[in-house]
């Protein structure tokens, strides 16, 4: 109960950041769009190609931005020592680790549910009649891309490139992720059930978060 | 070190030398001398014999370095760490033979160079996550504990992903042969072929061996030196 608690109070401490200088959700929304935008000029998709290329185009787009979003609240722990502050509070480090992985969820999916519907408008696609699916890729593929992210963006936190090196190594890690999300929402674009998928997605979940709670705690203590 | 304990290093150095010598000259005499050719492939199927050894060599050079990752966060012991950074760079250089060796396979008996199947996105991606490895120790600060902690950290995440890429063999396309040892029904080697297989095998893996243990001495040596440089300067 307690631990749930302190969890809430983290992500709350987060948001609560966030809302105040939105520095991370503009600027990930931002280029979330440049990116559709620039993939757009790179394919010129017709309708049907859209169907074939949206849902990577869509996961691209949402992991760049992801990319960035993970960096901005990893950053914010470095100023005026917010990271030691938060080694010394009594919580678990499985805690600290939830709370930044669920602010960051938070966060990822604002920014995908701007960037949904402004695909739908740019592309003529409707995106309403497979929402409930669209969600549920979303939700599942957000969780193992932040699951992974979180930790990785405080280890590539300590090198002296800082965020230059979360890319190089985030992206071979969320390989799994985005084969799987692509797929399913290929598959909801379709109209067809997407369980394959879906249970990749999950499997990937459940191992990397309980990875990244074990492992959360020798990244701080460094 | 005593002198002593540095002239039996060095006498079991030449032995390892000796040996792998001697067994590399007898595998590519089987190879090329022993193992009969393939009827439909030709001479292009001797490629196996260095393409899947290289293979099974950078999977355990990895999972040795997430054995060393797991064991260094567990026991903080140095070592561990040593081991588990000059395996993930063995692995890496094994994990490049195999992904040259693919496609000038495949070309001739594929058509192509690269496809972008399941085995092989796999075996790329692996070797993307250890180049990353590699990259990201590189630039983490020596000073103290943290670039040990941190590489043991991304050794575990790199290779808890390996299996999961495979997964997606299910329900991926894949046009890379099943295996052909304990494969399917219809899939089997010929006896001389099989030897020779083998024994490529135990010859990559001694290969393996031998230049991890050079790797982790010249650890030492280079460890010796910096605090021979550090008393230098300090004078």
């Amino acid at each position: 109960m307690r631990t749930l608690r302190n969890i809430l109070l983290l992500v709350g401490k987060d948001i609560r950041l966030e809302l105040r200088t939105k520095q991370g959700v503009v600027s990930m929304t931002v280029f979330s769009i440049l990116t559709v935008l620039l993939l757009a000029f790179a394919f010129e998709p017709g309708r049907e190609e859209t169907e074939w290329i949206g849902p990577g185009l869509l996961w691209i787009a949402f992991s760049f931005a992801g990319t960035i979003g993970l960096e901005t609240t990893q950053t914010s722990e470095r100023e005026e020592g917010a990271l030691e502050a938060l080694r010394m509070a009594p919580v678990g480090r499985g805690s600290l680790y939830l709370g930044k992985l669920i602010a960051n969820v938070i966060l990822l999916s604002v920014v995908e549910l701007v960037t949904l519907p402004l695909f739908g408008i740019l592309f003529n696609f409707e995106v309403l009649p497979m929402l409930p699916e669209l969600l549920t890729v979303q939700f599942f593929g957000t969780i193992g891309f932040a699951a992974v992210g979180t930790i990785l963006a405080a280890v590539t936190s300590y090198t002296k490139l800082r965020g230059v090196l979360l890319p190089v190594v985030l992206f071979p890690m969320i390989v799994p992720v985005l084969l799987a999300a692509v797929e399913a929402t290929a598959a909801a674009f379709r109209g067809d059930p997407m369980t394959g998928a879906l249970r990749l997605l999950i499997v990937y979940d459940i191992v990397f978060v309980t990875t990244g709670v074990l492992l959360f705690g020798s990244v701080l203590e460094e | 070190m005593s002198s002593e304990k540095q002239n039996t290093r060095a006498v079991a150095d030449t032995v390892w030398l000796l040996l792998l010598g001697t067994a590399m000259a007898v595998n590519i005499w089987l190879i090329f001398g022993f193992a009969p050719l393939e009827r439909t492939m030709g001479l292009m199927q001797k490629v196996f014999y260095f393409h899947v050894p290289a293979a099974w060599v950078s999977f355990l050079a990895f999972f040795v370095t997430f054995c060393g990752s797991i064991t260094y966060l567990i026991t903080k012991r140095e070592g561990a760490d040593r081991l588990a950074a000059a395996s993930a760079g063995l692995g890496t250089v094994f994990c490049t033979m195999v992904l040259i060796t693919g496609p000038l396979w495949a070309k001739p008996i594929w058509g192509i160079w690269w496809t972008w199947d399941a085995r092989l996105t796999s075996t790329f991606v692996l070797w993307l996550l250890f180049l990353s490895y590699l990259i990201l120790r590189s630039y983490l600060p020596a000073t103290g504990t943290r670039r040990q902690t941190l590489s043991a950290v991304i050794g575990i995440l790199g290779f808890l992903n390996v299996p999961i890429v495979y997964m997606s063999i299910r329900w991926w396309r894949t046009q890379h042969p099943q295996p052909v040892i304990a494969g399917g029904d219809d899939s089997g080697l010929a006896p001389d072929m099989l030897v020779t297989f083998f024994f490529s095998l135990f010859v990559f893996t001694l290969l393996y061996w031998v230049l991890l243990r050079l790797r982790l001495r010249q650890d030492v040596s280079e460890r010796k030196l910096r605090a021979l440089q550090r008393r230098e300067t300090a004078r």
